[in-house]
Order: structure tokens, then C-alpha cells, then sequence
């Protein structure tokens, strides 16, 4: 299924000779942007690292006040389409561009790939540790860097490499800022040269590249701890007045990605008196939430054997498998888009243009996404969990609806809500994929921003915020299980 | 145990709505005579649907016949119906430019018009083999400052653009179709050495490269930039969105310059499309002159049909110094890409 991208893409770029594939690698533009993607992708990906864990870290290790509220907010960056926060930038400062820029609204914009994951790992650190640990006289830095990081360390590595991935496909936030990345190579060729065999060469690289960076996220993150036995959980540190400082810097995160694009949008909209309509809004809404809804359910029915096989068997194909849909990620979604048309609309038909094939196309999109947590929560699980299970003698199907699933599910809904929410804001395979007068919230958005009337693209941007507060606000609330255990420890 | 049921009550009813739903959109091959009692062509649009959406509404409301539309970038349509191939379902490609067309008749996808059919419109702005015609025109101009630069002092020629003076202070979006088809049209006009040598030296003037047109004239009124090479619609089309006046004016190069390029927005018939008597009545309505009228006060583009007024205070088409240049041969774009690559401005 993943090798549908690959295939088109090679089938395409061998249209026009393997001579041309290496005359356009060795233009010095080729490599420069080649260059410009890599490095843009590493900062992005450490940037994300650092601002995901000290978020999660914050919000659920900290006596930090206003945590429930703030962790509803969390996922929300992903819900905005990245060059909508880059225009109101702009809309500030029109003078502002370039690398750095970019970065900074490329990491805002993605942290919650690895905020999410690691919060819900840090919830479920074995208490008994951190109250051993702290009764040997360790401080609570400490218990930081020995005891709680190398349990999350494995999940917040693999949102990161998200990140990175992400930063590789991206477009719109680029374009912007005037950044030439090697993302803006593969658009112009499209655009200008509807030549699509030099645009495949072209993503056949950008593949490569990304499959580079799949590989260093691999050397750097280390090895999960699997069996831990479920205890206890869910301690909090109290540290004392400098909790206002952290209150503050994540309220000045939230500012910065989440209430300046709002304000500039809504401060358009009162510039100009636009006309709102709301049934145009709930259907647009409906369309949108519908397709996202599949498209995540299609991803999560793929991403949890996968993730099976990768935290039960650790198979070279399992590896294999995952590092596949991960490149994926990096693809531009226009390529993606265009390998599925030509699929659908010469070998079936029947599924072209339905809002199947692309929902399918979401889930090939984003399934990257909801790996790494389906992942670390099914190998959170101790084996011997399974092994009592089956000598009790159940079936492996029947332990993984009685035992696995129920512990794994807050881990799995995660994934499933990650997948969700970028799909909302997918543009260029919806535009292409999507049943002709079927529009969503994304395409609407894109169709008032591109003649500049941000006036009418407002109410669109405020709507794809407020759907993905809706199952965010579903994550973060603490399970029954939890609450026992905070109960326990007086938390509550 | 309660989320897990209500998670799949909603996956289940998500299902049926979809199953519902998409059988009650209507089939685009419905095989009903190709004549006018079509209910419906399937039109792919680079148009934006904003601005063309009221069209086929009215459309629908005189023939009867509905348009269902799928709106995109005019490139990436070409691209899409190209990998369509003979299974597009399109009916009718709308496109912004003459460039994305050029390359969808290229591979033969599209039938040849009846000349009657767009016999209204000069033949400088239709396909020379028939294959597309032009529907609205789009000037290029130089937008610039008037706080900034005198009406005199603005750039005469596209020559003059190069001068030390403007240094730093030019907007340029070398990876939009407009900027390409002027370039295109240069080379037509000077031959390929010329005009990469023009590339060259506005590269060396460092020119301020921006994606969107409509960027540049944000930072023309931002005073990030000074002028820039673009479209004249662009002007008006910001000015309304941001619902404020822009200081922002559109100026000419001399007449006959290359600089003066009039690009058109174009339609073509796809040669795989049942509904052609439908296609020819929208090609009708869009060249009807109320029709032309209504594009020049809507969206200030020019009309392709001689006689009608100009946009807003833009001169005439005729006193607009177009330069003689054959639209039809301005899709061989990716020689002017390479170009422009070879400049270092790509």
C-alpha cells in the first residue's frame, strides 16, 4: 500500500531517462535546497523536541496552575494549516523572512507531535521509582534526567522525527517566508513544466532524504523499556514559585501559535463586513470532520498491526514496514495526490473521486503519525501480561481485546486524534481526490486566502480550531484508572 | 466500555452517512444525448470559485444546465487531467492562463472548437490550431509606489527595470505562471540568449522573489518594496479584500514593450467529454457580451471582445501597447524555466 507513492514515482521518473534524474542532482539550485530542506528539518526536529518535552514536562509533572485547561489546548496547533499562522505573521511584520523564521513557525507549529506522546508516557511513570528515587536524596533534576527521560525519551525522539518529516513536505509556511527549500523545487516543476517525470526525480530525492533522517532519529533515540510493571502513577512535582514562570512561558507558547493568528484573522474580518453563513459553516464542518473521521480510522486499523508486530516481534520487516509509511510523511502532499489519481482514475473508477479514495489518501498521509504512539503504548504493556493471559487460556485475538486493548487504548486514541487532526488541514490530495462540489473546511480556506480574501477565510480557520478541541478534550481528561491512582496518592 | 461503544456508534453512522450521501451525488457519465438536454458538465476550474462561481450560477439559471465544478491551481489541474488521461471526467478546462492549456493540447486531450463558436474574439487571443480560446484578458503592469516614485520616474522600458536606481527595490514571483508567460513572450520577441541575458542582469539588481502576486502588493503598500512586475487586477483585487484604499497604482511600459504582455484566461473542450453541446452553450454564456461586461466590472480583468469598456480607470485594450506576441506558443514554458534556473532566479 505504501509502495503506491514509490511505485508512480519511479514509474514517472523513468518516463524521461535516468540521464535526466542525474543532470537535475547535480544543479548547484538542486543540492543548495537539498541542503536548505536537511538542515531545516534537523532544527525543526530538535526545536520540537526541546518545546514538546518542556511542554508535556510542565503540564504533567508541574503543580503548574491551570493544567486541565491548557492540555485541552495542546493538539490545537496541529488544527491550523501552517501558512495560515505564517500569513499573520506577516500581517504583523511584512518584512519578516527566511530560514529561522520558518523554523520557529514550523516548530510551533508541530510540537504537540511530540507534547502529546510524551505527556501520555510521563502519566504513566512508574511512581515507585520517582519515590525511591527521591528518598535516596535525589533532586527532582535529577529524577528528570535519570528516571523519567529514558522512559519517555523513545516516544518524544519519534514525535520529533514527525516534526523533521513534516518540516520536509511543507510548503506553505516556506513560500511565505521566501525560503527556498527543496519542497518549493518539486512545486515549481509542476507548476511551470507540467512536467511530471522531472517532478517525480525530484520526490524520488526528497525520499531519499527523508529516509536519512529516519535513520539518524533511529541512532539517537535509544531502546524502549518495556516491562514496567503497572503501578502507580501520575506523581506530581511541586516546584514551588516557579510555577508562575512556567505558567507563563506556556501561555506565551499558546499566544504565539495559537491567539496571533486568530486575532489577525478575526481583525480582518471586522476591516471588511463579511457576510457569515453559518449553514455553509456547518456543512463545510460536517464534510470535513466526516472524510478526517475515516481517514483516521483507516490509519489506525493499518498502524495497530503494525505496531503489534513492531512492539511483540521487532521483525526486520516490522522495522522494514514502519520505516515506509514514516517516508511517506515526507512526501508533499501534491505528489501523494497525484500518485492517487493516477491510480484511481485509470484502474478504479469506481472509487475515483469518492470520498473513500480519499480517505484513503489521508490515511496514507498521516498513518506516520499515530506509529510512534500506537507503538510506545503497546510496548508500554509487560509481556508477562500476555503470558498470563494465555496460560489462562485465552487466544491471542481474545488477550488482545481483553487485556491489550484496554491498557493501550488512551495511547491508540492519541495516534487515532493525531491522524485526525492533521487530516483536517490537508489541501493539495484533497483538491485533487475529493468528489467534485464536495468541499471541507481546508478547501474553502484555501479558496478565500489564495485571492486574499482573509475576511471570509476566518470563520474557516476558527472552525478547524474549535472541531479539534472537540476528541482533544476527550484525550487529556484521566480515565478511571488514573483518577484511582491519584486518589491514592492524595492528588485529588 | 461506554467510550469504546459510542466510538463505534459513531464509526458505524459515519459509514452509512457516507454510503448515503455519495450515491445521491450524481453520476458524471450519465449517457444522455450529446446535445443540449445535458443536465450537467463537470468543468475543472483554475478560476478561483469566488470569482467564478456567480458565473455558472447564472449560467444554470438561463440554460438550465448545472455546473459542477472542481476548482484548483490552473497547473496542477493540467497535471491532474494529464494523468487522468482519456478517464478524465472533466468536461470543459477553465484555465487562468494560457500556459496550463497549452500543455493539456499538447497531449491531445482537447477537440478542436468550431471556428464559429469563438469567431467574436481577435485571433491574437485564441489558439492559432483551434484548440482553446482566450475569455478574459489579464495586462501585465508595473505596480508601484507613487509616495515613492513620480508617475515620470517609473520604469519606461522593460530594459530600464535593470537601472542601478531600483536596486533591492523590485518584487518579482518567477515561480508564478504570469511572470513565466511574460518571460516566455520575451524570448519569442528577443530569441533565448537575449533574454537570458535580461534574466541575468535583474538577478544582479537583486529583486526581492516572492511566491504570490498578491504578497507583492501587500509589500508595495507595507513600503517593504518599492515596485514590482505583476498583473493589474491584483491592485484592486487586495484593495477589496483588506477593504481598505492602497496607496498602490498600476504603470505602463511604452507602448509595443514586451513588458505590456496581455495574458488570457482560456477554455478548452476535453476530446473525452459526451456533453459538448453543453460545453459549447457555457463557452457561449462566457463570451456573451453582458457576460464580458459583468468580468470587466466583477473582477477588473479585460474582456476579450472588442468594444467593451476597460476595467475601473485602466486604459483600453487598444491603447494598452500590447506587444505582438503569439499567446498559443507561450506554453513552452520549461524552456523558460530553465532559464530562469540558469539566472539563479528559480
Amino acid at each position: 500500500m505504501v509502495l503506491i507513492p514509490l511505485t508512480y514515482l519511479l514509474v514517472r521518473a523513468s518516463e524521461n531517462g535516468w540521464e535526466v534524474f542525474f543532470n537535475i542532482l547535480s544543479r548547484p539550485r538542486t543540492v543548495n535546497t537539498l541542503l536548505t530542506s536537511f538542515a531545516l528539518s534537523l532544527v525543526v526536529a530538535a526545536g520540537s523536541l526541546f518545546l514538546g518535552v518542556s511542554m508535556a514536562l510542565i503540564l504533567g509533572k508541574t503543580n503548574t496552575p491551570l493544567r486541565r485547561l491548557l492540555l485541552v489546548l495542546m493538539p490545537l496547533p496541529l488544527a491550523i494549516p501552517s501558512y495560515v499562522i505564517a500569513y499573520s505573521y506577516l500581517a504583523i511584520n511584512p518584512f519578516l523572512n527566511g530560514f529561522w523564521i520558518s523554523a520557529l513557525i514550523l516548530i510551533l507549529a508541530t510540537f504537540p507531535f511530540v507534547a502529546i506522546p510524551t505527556y501520555a508516557l510521563i502519566r504513566r511513570i512508574n511512581l515507585n521509582q520517582e519515590e525511591v528515587a527521591r528518598t535516596l536524596g535525589l533532586s527532582p533534576i535529577s529524577v528528570l534526567t535519570k528516571i523519567i527521560w529514558p522512559q519517555v525519551r523513545v516516544a518524544s525522539f519519534a514525535g520529533a522525527l514527525l516534526s523533521g518529516l513534516y518540516a520536509l513536505s511543507e510548503f506553505g509556511t516556506v513560500a511565505f517566508m521566501r525560503l527556498d527549500t527543496f519542497t518549493r523545487v518539486i512545486y515549481t516543476t509542476y507548476r511551470a513544466t507540467f512536467d511530471r517525470s522531472a517532478a517525480a526525480s525530484l520526490g524520488l530525492m526528497l525520499l531519499m532524504v527523508s529516509l536519512f533522517v529516519v535513520f539518524l532519529e533511529r541512532r539517537f533515540r535509544g531502546t524502549a523499556n518495556p516491562s514496567q510493571t503497572m503501578s502507580k502513577s501520575g506523581g506530581i512535582l511541586k516546584i514551588g514559585s516557579w510555577k508562575y514562570l512556567a505558567l507563563l512561558f506556556v501561555l506565551t507558547i499558546y499566544f504565539l501559535t495559537l491567539a496571533l493568528p486568530a486575532y489577525v484573522l478575526i481583525s480582518r474580518t471586522l476591516q471588511v463586513s463579511a457576510e457569515i453563513n453559518l449553514n455553509n459553516i456547518l456543512s463545510l464542518t460536517f464534510n470535513t470532520a466526516l472524510v478526517a473521521f475515516l481517514g483516521a480510522t483507516i490509519a489506525l486499523l493499518l498502524a495497530i498491526p503494525v505496531g503489534v508486530l513492531s512492539a511483540r516481534f521487532n521483525s526486520k520487516f516490522a522495522r522494514f514496514l514502519e520505516k515506509s509509511l514514516l517516508i511517506t510523511h515526507a512526501l508533499p502532499g501534491v505528489v501523494v495526490g497525484l500518485a492517487l489519481v493516477a491510480l484511481g482514475a485509470r484502474y478504479l473508477p469506481s472509487l475515483y473521486q469518492t470520498i473513500y479514495l480519499l480517505a484513503f489518501a489521508y490515511a496514507l498521509l498521516f498513518i506516520a503519525n499515530s506509529l510512534g504512539t500506537v507503538r510506545s503504548s503497546l510496548e508500554k504493556i509487560p509481556v508477562k501480561l500476555d503470558e498470563v493471559s494465555r496460560s489462562l487460556g485465552q487466544t491471542f485475538g481474545q488477550t488482545f481485546k481483553r487485556v491489550i486493548l484496554p491498557i493501550a487504548s488512551p495511547g491508540i486514541f492519541s495516534g487515532w486524534l493525531l491522524v485526525f487532526v492533521t487530516a483536517m488541514k490537508e489541501l493539495p490530495a484533497t483538491l485533487m481526490l475529493k468528489p467534485t462540489g464536495f468541499e471541507t473546511l481546508s478547501t474553502s480556506l484555501w479558496t478565500a486566502t489564495s485571492i486574499s480574501q482573509f475576511a471570509q477565510a476566518a470563520p474557516f480557520a476558527l472552525a478547524l480550531i474549535l472541531i479539534a478541541s472537540v476528541p482533544s478534550y476527550f484525550l487529556n481528561r484521566p480515565n478511571l484508572a488514573e483518577k484511582d491512582a491519584m486518589r491514592e496518592n492524595s492528588l485529588i | 466500555m461506554f467510550k469504546k461503544t459510542l466510538f463505534v456508534a459513531i464509526l458505524i453512522s459515519a459509514l452509512t452517512i457516507a454510503a448515503c450521501s455519495t450515491s445521491t451525488t450524481p453520476a458524471s457519465d450519465e449517457s444522455t444525448t450529446p446535445s443540449a438536454s445535458a443536465q450537467s458538465i463537470v468543468v475543472y476550474s483554475g478560476r478561483n470559485e469566488n470569482f467564478i462561481k456567480p458565473y455558472f450560477d447564472e449560467f444554470e439559471a438561463q440554460t438550465g444546465i448545472k455546473v459542477e465544478s472542481r476548482y484548483g491551481d490552473s497547473a496542477e489541474l493540467a497535471a491532474q487531467i494529464l494523468e487522468e488521461g482519456a478517464n478524465s471526467p472533466a468536461d470543459v478546462f477553465l484555465s487562468q492562463d494560457a500556459g496550463a492549456i497549452g500543455a493539456v493540447a499538447a497531449a491531445d486531450l482537447l477537440q478542436e472548437l468550431t471556428p464559429e463558436s469563438y469567431a467574436a474574439v481577435p485571433s491574437q487571443f485564441t489558439d492559432p490550431s483551434g484548440f482553446w480560446t482566450g475569455i478574459t484578458g489579464r495586462a501585465r503592469v508595473v505596480a508601484y509606489d507613487p509616495e515613492l516614485i513620480e508617475a515620470d520616474d517609473v520604469p519606461s522600458t522593460i530594459d530600464n527595470v535593470l537601472q542601478p536606481q531600483w536596486r533591492g527595490l523590485i518584487g518579482i514571483a518567477p515561480a508564478n505562471a504570469s511572470f513565466q508567460s511574460f518571460v516566455t513572450a520575451m524570448r519569442q520577441v528577443r530569441g533565448d540568449e537575449s533574454t537570458l541575458e535580461w534574466l541575468k542582469a535583474l538577478a544582479a539588481n537583486d529583486p526581492v522573489i516572492y511566491e504570490k502576486n498578491s504578497q507583492m502588493i501587500e509589500a508595495i503598500d507595507a513600503k517593504v518594496i518599492g515596485l514590482s512586475l505583476t498583473n493589474h487586477y491584483y491592485a484592486y483585487e487586495v484593495a477589496e479584500s483588506l477593504g481598505k484604499t492602497l496607496i498602490v497604482k498600476n504603470g505602463f511600459f511604452e507602448p509595443g514593450d514586451v513588458g505590456n504582455l496581455l495574458n488570457v484566461s482560456a477554455l478548452g473542450i476535453l476530446s473525452t467529454s459526451k456533453k459538448t453541446g453543453a460545453a459549447y452553450a457555457l463557452l457561449e454564456y462566457l463570451l456573451s457580451v453582458e457576460t464580458q461586461q459583468k468580468f470587466v466590472s466583477g473582477t477588473s480583468e479585460y474582456a476579450v471582445l472588442p468594444g467593451v469598456n476597460p476595467p475601473g480607470d485602466m486604459p483600453k485594450l487598444e491603447d494598452l501597447g500590447i506587444p505582438d506576441v503569439k499567446l498559443g506558443d507561450l506554453s513552452d514554458v520549461k524552456r523558460t524555466q530553465e532559464l530562469l534556473t540558469e539566472a539563479g532566479l528559480l
